[in-house]
């Protein structure tokens, strides 16, 4: 545990920790009573930086309204924190008690509201980006004209004068700071666990990572609730150490001032957020006295030019700037911080049960169907897949070989007809979700290279292999356990060196060898392949050839969609043609590619 | 207008498709691109109209470089492109989908000589939206829009794909129709053999995005040089 | 009679004012936050020409053309943003906050009066009601009607229709589509502009005025899918909603139940209302 919690403060540990201590220390001397509380305000903007970019920078839900959750937790600790007396009037009366109560209260409402916002945004097929942004930024409205309207709450000069032992300035200051320092690092140990891979995942590419398996909605839920009690918390401590609270706090100004310290400080760093909340805060401070509309006017602008120049902020941009002076050595395209991991052949995992035997049916499609509004693509088709082939579909554009393939994958797309699948156990394609038919066996490569950019290699290998399963928000797993033949194709390529390279610098055909090894990582039983050589050298694609032929000889059965004959030829037992949507000719590749009907549809010359 | 391509490479995103493509097509000439699906000649030519950046390579026309100008720069010199996907403005009526070249050279519907006279089908439907016209009928409107501007150099990609034979012989007729009126250059993409050596005087094979080898139709051994480097 | 007519005025106002969004979101599928603060330049702008003189509806035309204007200027800088609709949501809300910024630079924050065409009661059919707001019912279906006969009958309106239908093939045939983007953003903060401009007289003046109208016409331009009708109708719907709710409860439920209620239906027809049923 000791291990777990020291490595999430970084390589030098000792160091780090004194550094912090000392900074901390000698904010305190000699700064006056003004400056020790702008100081302490400023840590618990420090944590509300980072709920917002725990919910925005690292999963990509754009959250405009987060000052709400911050507000609702204030609010909470002053409702308990003060008394209403005969003729409605409010006096403070804080006590530990009342403000537990108040705290409790605040985290009460704001996970509900948080849940109830959450259902709203992100269920549905596909997750808008402009939903949540626009339902948070109505929560603000609402919530500011509930809290201007109701009486308890002060209507419109709030509450105030509630804090807590407010002559123990320096003791706040540091109990504050650490609370910032344990969020912080609790917050980095989150980051940079597996879970912390699923977040960056889903803001890369949500549908991907659905296709991998993961209930992306959920994991979505869960971070904004986690992110909004997060931010009530730091709400509520902020009432019992300030004593005041008034609708403003709840109003979108201020939730625009909480995205600009994100923004600015580096979305996706946590330490930017929390650098960036600090200094603005403090800097804010002294200028918004002297010019008061000004400050705004620079924030508003600084995050203009933040988002449309640098959109990756200044933290990190500084930082890199200087890792790139100080350390030479360091290769191009890895990322700073990454621990090493280690690719393990795994014999267990893959989809269990018994192998089917060869020339058994994998998968029976019969007679199907399928339109996009009036546009008919598949019009009947008829084909069965046997156990450890490797079938070819071809066929002119527009003749539903994606189509196909798409349907394969994800059993919820409209289709009429029948597809069976034996893996070996007897299952109906139809309602299996994307994730389910991952679990039962089913491996898909896409047409075109669509991974997570923000990821390594290991990191991609790392979700691809867990089957979907959630993982915790602490582990960090140094073994990624994936099958024989991912592994094999992960050392053929190249990329088995490659594991801590970000996958956004690797060329086009270690990008569809990582695609494929992320396929087969699962071992599944059926593999589906879209145009696997397509933008490959020669000697890439006898490569892949390779590798498919092995995969074949160990078990697996490959269906794939391909243009390149000569590839075909090569490695193909059985070629399928479609054409207008349905199966023409199925039958092994020498007799089909030869057979003069392939010839008529492929070049319109009659023999 | 002359249609040159030299040293061409472009792809997607950090695909490679295209690779050292050199074509050249002389003014008054049919030239046919062949090659399967897959084999880059639609990347080939979105990237010869300026659609797709040019990563290596020129192209110019009529003698000007136009290698990296806006799409729009280099249609209007007077070029009629029939993509092969996505080839008409669904929301629009046909009559609309007409309209949207730019004025000048553009033949009006009223004119005898517009295109459009030679699909009464598509006569017919002037008023109907495009996105429901049957596959066939899209097409058809692809060429007539690609020829109503009165175009020095057209270019077809697949305009074949789809249509019944019958048909396919109209549109072979229209575009030698089009070619006596003035001189007008030609660039075919086809996967339909018969019909690009009826029209082309020259063939390029385009094979896993390279030109395998350019020939004139007029050898009779050309059918066969290309049957086999399709390799089915 | 007087629940119809507080109905129509709402749903008029709420249409202007949704109708620059709807050009922009409709047309380029570009997310524009700005429009708050474009809507409040129309306003102080109006503001500071019928100050010095100038005619009412001139004033406010001549809002509306300032900050056409400043769209046209401002939309080849947002350009690279397209493909990041996040951060156009971000970097358009941040514009929205300089611009509010500079006009409480210039104006001052405190509320200022728009005098001269609010006051003055009409009566119609037993009962009196701001003749204002009755105009406005008027000059919003004038606007809907003219909008819809630019985007169907001109030149302008076909190039931008096919620019939405098909922007690639629209490059191909020789269309500038640039300068079809830049056109129909600048119509959409012009819009946004007039709508500022037009409700000035109902409220006095203050910088923020725009932020109330975002969230309705927003959810009301997502309901209303890419037809200026389905616009009018999400209108009509939510304007209903919202002013029988306010009659029974209070405003600040009416407004609560307005956003559940959108949301629900974009659930369930995110197309639009009028386009169909989800896919």
């Amino acid at each position: 545990m000791t291990g777990r919690v020291l490595s999430g403060l970084g390589r030098r540990p000792a160091l780090t920790i004194t550094a912090v201590i000392a900074i901390v220390v000698a904010l305190t001397a000699g700064n006056g009573y003004y400056t020790l509380q702008l100081l302490s305000v400023a840590c618990l903007y420090g944590v509300l930086a980072i709920s917002l970019d725990l919910c925005w920078g690292y999963t990509g839900i754009l959250s405009l309204g987060h000052a709400v959750f911050f507000g609702i937790g204030d609010y909470g600790v002053a409702y308990f924190g003060t008394r209403i007396g005969r003729g409605g009037s409010i006096t403070p009366d804080p006590s530990v008690g009342s403000m537990l109560l108040g705290l409790l209260a605040g985290l009460l409402v704001a996970g509900a509201v948080a849940v109830l916002v959450g259902l709203l945004a992100f269920s549905g097929p596909s997750s808008d980006p402009l939903f949540p942004s626009v339902v948070t930024l109505a929560l603000t409205v609402i919530g500011y004209t509930v809290a201007l309207g109701m009486t308890r709450l002060g209507k419109d000069s709030g509450l105030f004068g509630y804090q807590l032992w407010p002559d123990r300035s320096v003791a706040w200051y540091v109990a504050l700071a650490a609370l910032l320092l344990v969020v912080l690092l609790g917050a980095r140990i989150l980051v940079r666990s597996d879970f912390g891979l699923l977040m960056k995942a889903i803001r890369d590419n949500e549908l991907r990572c659905r296709f991998l398996g993961y209930p992306t909605s959920r994991v979505k839920l869960a971070v904004f609730v986690g992110s909004a009690l997060l931010a009530a918390f730091a709400g509520g401590v902020y009432g019992a150490y300030q004593g005041v609270v008034s609708p403003p706090l709840l109003n979108f100004l201020f939730a625009t001032e909480i995205l600009i310290w994100v923004a600015v400080g580096g979305r996706g760093s946590l330490y930017g957020p929390v650098i960036g909340a600090v200094v603005l805060q403090v800097l804010g401070a002294r200028l918004n006295a002297e010019f008061p509309f000004a400050w705004l006017l620079v924030l508003g602008a600084l995050l203009v030019l933040v988002v449309t120049l640098l959109p990756d902020g200044l933290y990190p941009t500084v930082q890199s700037l200087i890792s790139r002076l100080i350390d030479r050595r360091r290769t191009t395209g890895s990322s700073p911080d990454r621990t090493e991991r280690e690719l393990v052949e795994a014999e267990v995992v893959g989809a269990g049960g018994p192998v089917q035997l060869p020339g058994t049916a994998v998968v029976e499609i019969a007679d199907v169907h399928r339109s996009f509004g009036a546009l008919q693509v598949l019009k009947g088709v008829d084909l069965t897949v046997l156990a450890g082939e490797i079938l070819c579909l071809v066929g002119p554009n527009g003749a539903g070989k994606t189509t196909l393939l798409g349907v394969l994958s994800d059993g919820t797309t409209a289709f009429s007809g029948q597809i069976v699948l034996r893996l070996p156990q007897q299952t109906n394609l139809a309602g299996q979700t994307p994730g389910r038919l991952t679990r039962l066996g089913v491996g898909r490569k896409f047409q075109a290279p669509n991974l997570f950019d923000g990821l390594t290699v290991g990191e991609t290998m790392c979700l691809a292999a867990r089957r979907g399963r959630l993982p915790l928000p602490w582990r960090r797993s140094r073994r990624i356990e994936i099958g024989p033949e991912a592994l094999r194709i992960l050392e053929a390529s190249g990329l088995a060196d490659r594991i801590d390279v970000r996958v956004s610098t690797l060329t086009h055909g270690l990008k569809q060898a990582l695609e494929l090894a992320a396929a087969v990582a699962l071992r599944p039983r059926l593999v589906l392949l879209d145009e696997p050589t397509a933008g490959l050298t020669v000697e890439e694609r006898a490569a892949v050839g390779a590798l498919l032929r092995e995969l074949a000889a160990g078990g697996m059965t490959v269906v794939l969609v391909e243009h390149d004959f000569a590839f075909v030829r090569g490695i193909a037992d059985r070629m399928a043609v479609l054409h207008d949507g349905r199966t023409k000719v199925v039958g092994p590749v020498a007799e089909v590619a030869d057979s003069p009907l392939v010839r008529e549809i492929y070049l319109g010359v009659a023999r | 207008m002359s249609l040159q391509v030299q040293n061409l490479s472009a792809g997607y995103g950090s695909a490679v498709v295209v690779r050292d493509v050199s074509l050249t097509v002389r003014s008054g000439e049919c030239h046919a691109l062949l090659g399967r699906n897959g084999m880059g000649k639609t990347t080939l030519v979105k990237a010869v109209l300026g659609l797709l950046p040019a990563r290596t390579g020129t192209v110019s026309v009529a003698g000007t470089d136009v290698t990296g100008r806006p799409p729009y720069r280099i249609v209007r010199r007077g070029v009629g492109y029939a993509p092969q996907e996505a080839a008409l403005f669904g929301d629009l009526t046909v009559a609309e989908n007409l309209r949207v070249h730019p004025g000048g050279r553009r033949i009006g519907l009223t004119d005898s000589e517009h295109p459009v006279h030679w699909f009464p089908v598509l006569e017919q439907r002037l008023t109907q939206r495009a996105g429901t016209l049957s596959g066939g009928e899209q097409k058809m409107l692809n060429l007539v829009r690609a020829l109503s501007c009165r175009p020095q150099v057209l270019v077809l990609d697949e305009i074949s794909e789809g249509l019944q034979p019958s048909a396919v012989d109209r549109v072979r007729e229209l575009i030698e129709l089009e070619r006596t009126r003035r001189p007008l250059t030609v660039l075919l993409v086809e996967q339909n053999l018969d019909f690009a050596l009826s029209l082309a005087g020259t063939v390029t094979v385009l094979s896993a995005g390279t030109a395998r080898f350019t020939a004139g139709t007029a050898d009779p051994a050309t059918r066969t040089r290309v049957l086999e480097s399709f390799a089915l | 009679m007087l629940t119809v007519l507080n109905v129509l005025s709402a749903a008029s106002i709420l249409f202007v004012v949704a109708l620059g969004l709807e050009v922009v979101l409709g047309i380029m599928g570009v997310i524009n936050m700005a429009h708050p603060g474009l809507m409040a330049v129309g306003a102080y702008a109006s503001l500071e020409a019928s100050r010095r003189g100038v005619g009412t509806v001139l004033a406010m035309l001549l809002g509306a053309l300032a900050v056409a204007v400043a769209g046209a200027l401002l939309e080849p800088l947002l350009r690279r943003l397209y493909s990041r609709p996040l951060d156009t949501i971000l970097a358009t809300w941040g514009l929205s906050l300089v611009i509010t910024q500079l006009i409480i630079l210039a104006f001052g924050q405190a509320p200022v009066p728009f005098d001269g065409p609010g006051d003055g009661l009409t009566t119609i059919a037993g009962t009196a009601f701001s003749s204002y707001r009755l105009a406005l019912i008027g000059v919003a279906v004038v606007l809907g009607l003219a909008l819809q006969a630019l985007v169907r009958f001109t030149r302008a309106g076909l190039l931008a229709r096919a620019v939405m239908a098909n922007e690639d093939l629209s490059r191909s045939v020789g269309v500038n589509t640039s300068r079809v983007r830049t056109t129909t953003f600048a119509l959409g903060a012009g819009l946004a502009g007039l709508s500022g401009a037009l409700i000035a007289p109902l409220a006095p003046l203050e910088p923020y005025l725009g932020v109330g109208y975002l969230i309705p016409a927003f959810l009301v331009v997502l309901l209303a899918g890419r037809s200026i009708g389905g616009l009018a109708v999400a209108v009509v719907v939510l304007s209903t909603t919202q002013t029988l709710v306010a009659l029974h409860t209070s405003s600040i439920v009416a407004g609560i139940v307005l956003v559940v209620v959108a949301m629900l239906l974009l659930r369930l027809r995110p197309q639009g209302l009028l386009r169909g049923a989800a896919a």
